[in-house]
């Protein structure tokens, strides 16, 4: 017998930095994890603070030992999620069935149904039809086609996941870059090309429930805590302003740092009209999708309300399922099971935290201090969570805010409702570096962004974000009925 | 024997000249072509035996005690000749007869899984070289995984040998070998606590040599043999026609920068090539913190005068010293001479390398060793993973 067999592919790769580097990274880890621990034994054994409950202690003991592990990634987001789940009924904070009844909320239900949603658009190929077709109808110039790639992103993003839809238009994009022969690295279109992609799935991403976990998340927070939420066509018309300004600058600026240096786009045309000609006649399966997603997103608008988002998505799902448009396997790697934990045990935190008024008295000890009226508070929150979001998950960055925003809303007497959106859509801009999302990260892989590419004009990007944010919120959001003093 | 001389010294003549075997020897040895002898101060040989009886040493036997005689000077000292292992005799489960799998070098067992020399079998042998001129076995079998672990396992009750290395003669795929070994090392490390060195062929992507690094070797050799150009096309044609002599010295320069300090070497044999061209290799070599091993010629015709080559063994020990390459890793050579066994020839004791090198013989010093290269690959050694998945969600 011969014993060769062949070894698996290269898929590994030796770090050579110093020993004590790699050694001092290894341990950060379970130094990390012993710190929070510690701090949260230390809060635990600290004596009776003013205005702070007993319960209210606890709960602040447990919020600290999950902001560290978020913010460091010492553990999954979802098992510190978990670890959260599990502390709160042994510490007293909560009881089990209060604690388990809240990872039931319906914004972990409406992000479920949202991913099998998004699962059946791109399953299907509806999702790269309307990109293809959105291309091919207005991508015939350099410019035409950059701008349609920009915001044909930020148009699948109201309706998918920002992360799936950079993930699908990521070839297409690559593509377009390798017949126009775009040097990596060197060519101003190449760079504005990927741009056009990290940004545009950002921008649109925070438009609509869809987009993304964060905007269910601090709705389910904010329900949670308050018994108020949004419906659908309230939280677009919210953010739609935020979102046109920002398509505005973002075209701008990518110009402005990476002026078109190329004259003509036919190869790419060939290219798109070939993919429109091999996807052939819109499919029935398409066009059942379609149909549903529409009714599905009518029903949003119209019923949400009464009806609730979960139980619509869920329907549009069910509906999915009855005519056999999908199977539960094609389903099944489109859903991160780990977000829903994630969003379950935050969540639970959250409310532990307002029910024990420990999150007011957080946010007597940190935001109150530096902000004396609503309107800093809004731009103080706004741009702690466009800050943290460059480093941290979005969804962790809301999980944090969250209930601190609460708090301070309660003592502002600022309207809780609008602490969602204010928490909510900065957590979801990070335009500077690769890490911040995994959209950045996928354009940044292409090869033809430098990290300098992205930091000076996406630092740009973060602080037209932010104003054009306290803007909104301050002059915008009172004509549509949210006020932020009560 | 001369009073005081070193064991080195006489490594280096009896490598060069080899040794007579008189009567009571050869009776108690049988008529080996080599000899395998420790000469004290953790030196050992493998003394090439020659008919001349003009021969200046001279191994005598008296009842179990093996002596070595300077036939002109008539002193003799003790050394112990080495039997061959008494596993070598035994086979395998599936019938293979246990020595045409591994030999004892030294401390170490050297397995070679597959018997034939690709250059061998393209046709291009380096004509001096013992594993080269071996050629195709004749259709055997390469050996099976569970074959080689059970000769390592056999040699490790009998005591013979501390680490396992790996020779694989394979180099037409792209992993210069690595691939091939890769079912065995992993085996090896599986089911022993030893250190583990590989001597392949350059492989044609650095890549490789991270994942040779991963797979769990400690130690790599890819040996250049000569590092004068012509005469390594002249001497050693597969490497030169086959991989390049330019490909060897990137790719032991690439390792050194993956693998510990020490634990990349290679071999420059004597008497084929001009001395400077050795002085130069060794200087090359060191400078790009690869090891440089100074064998003897593996044939007479390539015989050099001992005077001449002491000049060389000084030079290989003073330079891996200045370039503070480790020494205490390459050792128990009876083929060559390591840069720490050179350091006689350079008139110094290195009293710290010497000690260090001598804790890692100790059971409790090895231990050590093997943990601390097992530690620094798990610090090292890392899934490649694209950008996507270093970012935030």
């Amino acid at each position: 017998m011969a014993a060769s067999g062949p070894l698996p592919a290269i898929d590994v790769e030796v770090d050579r930095r110093p020993l004590w580097r790699l050694l001092a990274e290894r341990t950060y880890r379970p130094v990390v994890l012993l710190l929070g621990f510690a701090a949260y034994l230390a809060i635990r054994a600290m004596p009776a603070q003013p205005g702070l409950s007993p319960a209210g202690q606890k709960a602040f003991a447990v919020f600290v030992l999950c902001l560290v592990y978020w913010v460091t990634s010492a553990l999954p987001l979802m098992v510190t999620s978990l670890l959260a789940m599990v502390l709160l009924p042994t510490t007293g904070v909560l009881s089990a069935r209060d604690t388990y009844a809240l990872f039931g909320n319906e914004a972990v239900f409406f992000i479920l149904g949202a991913f099998i949603l998004a699962a059946a658009l791109m399953k299907c190929g509806l999702s790269g039809r309307i990109a293809v077709t959105i291309l091919r109808r207005f991508g015939h110039t350099p410019r035409t086609l950059l701008l349609s790639l920009f915001v044909m992103n930020a148009f699948l993003s109201f309706f998918m996941s920002e992360h799936a839809v950079a993930a699908m238009t990521f070839p297409i994009t690559v593509e377009i870059a390798r017949v126009l022969r775009l040097a990596r690295g060197r060519s101003n279109y190449g760079r504005a090309l990927f741009l056009a992609m990290a940004w545009g799935t950002q921008i649109g991403g925070i438009g609509t429930l869809l987009g993304g976990g964060r905007a269910p998340l601090a709705i389910g927070m904010l329900r949670e805590a308050t018994g108020q939420t949004y419906s659908f066509g309230e939280w677009t018309l919210a953010a739609l302003p935020i979102v046109g300004v920002l398509l505005l600058a973002g075209w701008m600026v990518m110009l402005r740092f990476c002026p078109i240096d190329i004259a003509s786009v036919r190869d790419a045309d060939a290219i798109i009209a070939e993919k429109s000609l091999r996807m052939g006649r819109l499919s029935h399966r398409e066009q059942a999708i379609g149909a549903i997603m529409l009714a599905t997103l009518v029903a949003w608008i119209v019923g949400g309300e009464e009806v609730g988002l979960a139980s619509i998505a869920l329907a549009g799902v069910i509906a999915i399922f009855v005519f056999r448009l999908l199977k539960w396997p094609d389903v099944e790697p489109f859903v991160n099971w780990g977000v829903l934990l994630m969003y379950g045990g935050a969540i639970a935190l959250g409310s532990a935290l307002n029910r024990s008024g420990a999150s007011a008295w957080l946010a007597g000890l940190t935001v109150s201090r530096w902000a004396a009226t609503p309107v800093q508070v809004v731009a103080l929150v706004a741009a702690i969570g466009i800050l943290l979001t460059e480093a941290m998950s979005h969804s962790a960055v809301v999980a944090l805010l969250m209930p601190v925003a609460l708090g301070i809303a309660q003592q502002y007497g600022i309207d809780p409702r609008v602490m969602a959106p204010v928490v909510a859509l900065p957590s979801g801009l990070a335009f500077t570096l690769p890490v911040g999302t995994p959209g950045n990260a996928i354009a940044y892989s292409s090869g033809y962004l430098r990290l300098r590419d992205m930091l000076l004009p996406g630092f740009l990007m973060v602080v037209i974000a932010w104003a054009a944010f306290v803007a909104t919120a301050v002059y915008y959001w009172p004509l549509i009925g949210l006020t932020l003093v009560r | 024997m001369r009073d005081g001389e070193h064991p080195a010294r006489l490594k280096l003549e009896l490598a060069l000249h080899g040794v007579h075997l008189e009567a009571s020897a050869r009776a108690a040895l049988g008529g080996p072509a080599a000899v395998d002898l420790e000469l004290g101060d953790d030196v050992c040989v493998s003394a090439p035996t020659t008919e001349r009886r003009d021969a200046p040493l001279v191994l005598e036997a008296e009842a179990d005690r093996f002596f070595l005689r300077r036939a002109e000077a008539g002193s003799r000292r003790v050394v112990r000749a080495l039997p061959p292992p008494r596993f070598a005799a035994r086979r395998t489960s599936r019938g293979t007869p246990m020595a045409r799998i591994a030999t004892v070098r030294g401390a170490h067992l050297v397995v070679h899984p597959d018997r034939a020399c690709g250059f061998s079998v393209q046709g291009a042998p380096c004509p001096f070289c013992v594993e080269g001129a071996r050629g195709p076995n004749g259709g055997a079998e390469v050996a099976a995984v569970g074959e080689v672990v059970e000769v390592v396992r056999a040699a490790f009750a009998e005591g013979v040998a501390e680490s396992v290395c790996f020779n694989s003669a394979a180099f037409a795929g792209d992993d210069g070998g690595i691939a091939f070994l890769a079912p065995y090392v992993e085996a090896v490390r599986m089911h022993f606590d030893t250190l583990v060195a590989a001597q392949v062929h350059p492989p044609r992507s650095d890549r490789w040599i991270d994942r040779t690094y991963a797979l769990g070797v400690d130690a790599v050799s890819y040996n250049l043999e000569l590092f004068d150009p012509d005469a390594l096309t002249r001497h050693c044609v597969g490497r030169a026609r086959y991989i390049g002599r330019e490909r060897y010295l990137e790719a032991l320069a690439y390792a050194a920068g993956i693998f510990p300090s020490g634990t990349v070497w290679t071999d420059l044999v004597l008497g084929l090539e001009p001395l400077e061209s050795t002085l130069a290799g060794i200087e090359a070599l060191a400078a790009a913190g690869v090891v440089p091993v100074v064998a003897a010629p593996r044939s007479p015709a390539a015989a050099a005068d001992p005077s001449a080559v002491v000049p060389v063994l000084a030079h290989l020990y003073r330079t891996v010293r200045r370039r503070r390459i480790n020494m205490g890793w390459v050792r128990d050579l009876p083929g060559g001479f390591a840069p720490l066994e050179a350091r006689h020839f350079a008139g110094d004791d290195a009293h710290l390398a010497v000690a260090l090198q001598a804790l890692t013989r100790w059971r409790l010093g090895g231990l050590a060793a093997r943990s601390l290269a097992r530690v620094r690959r798990r610090l090292r050694v890392r899934a490649a993973e694209g950008p996507a998945e270093r970012a935030h969600g």
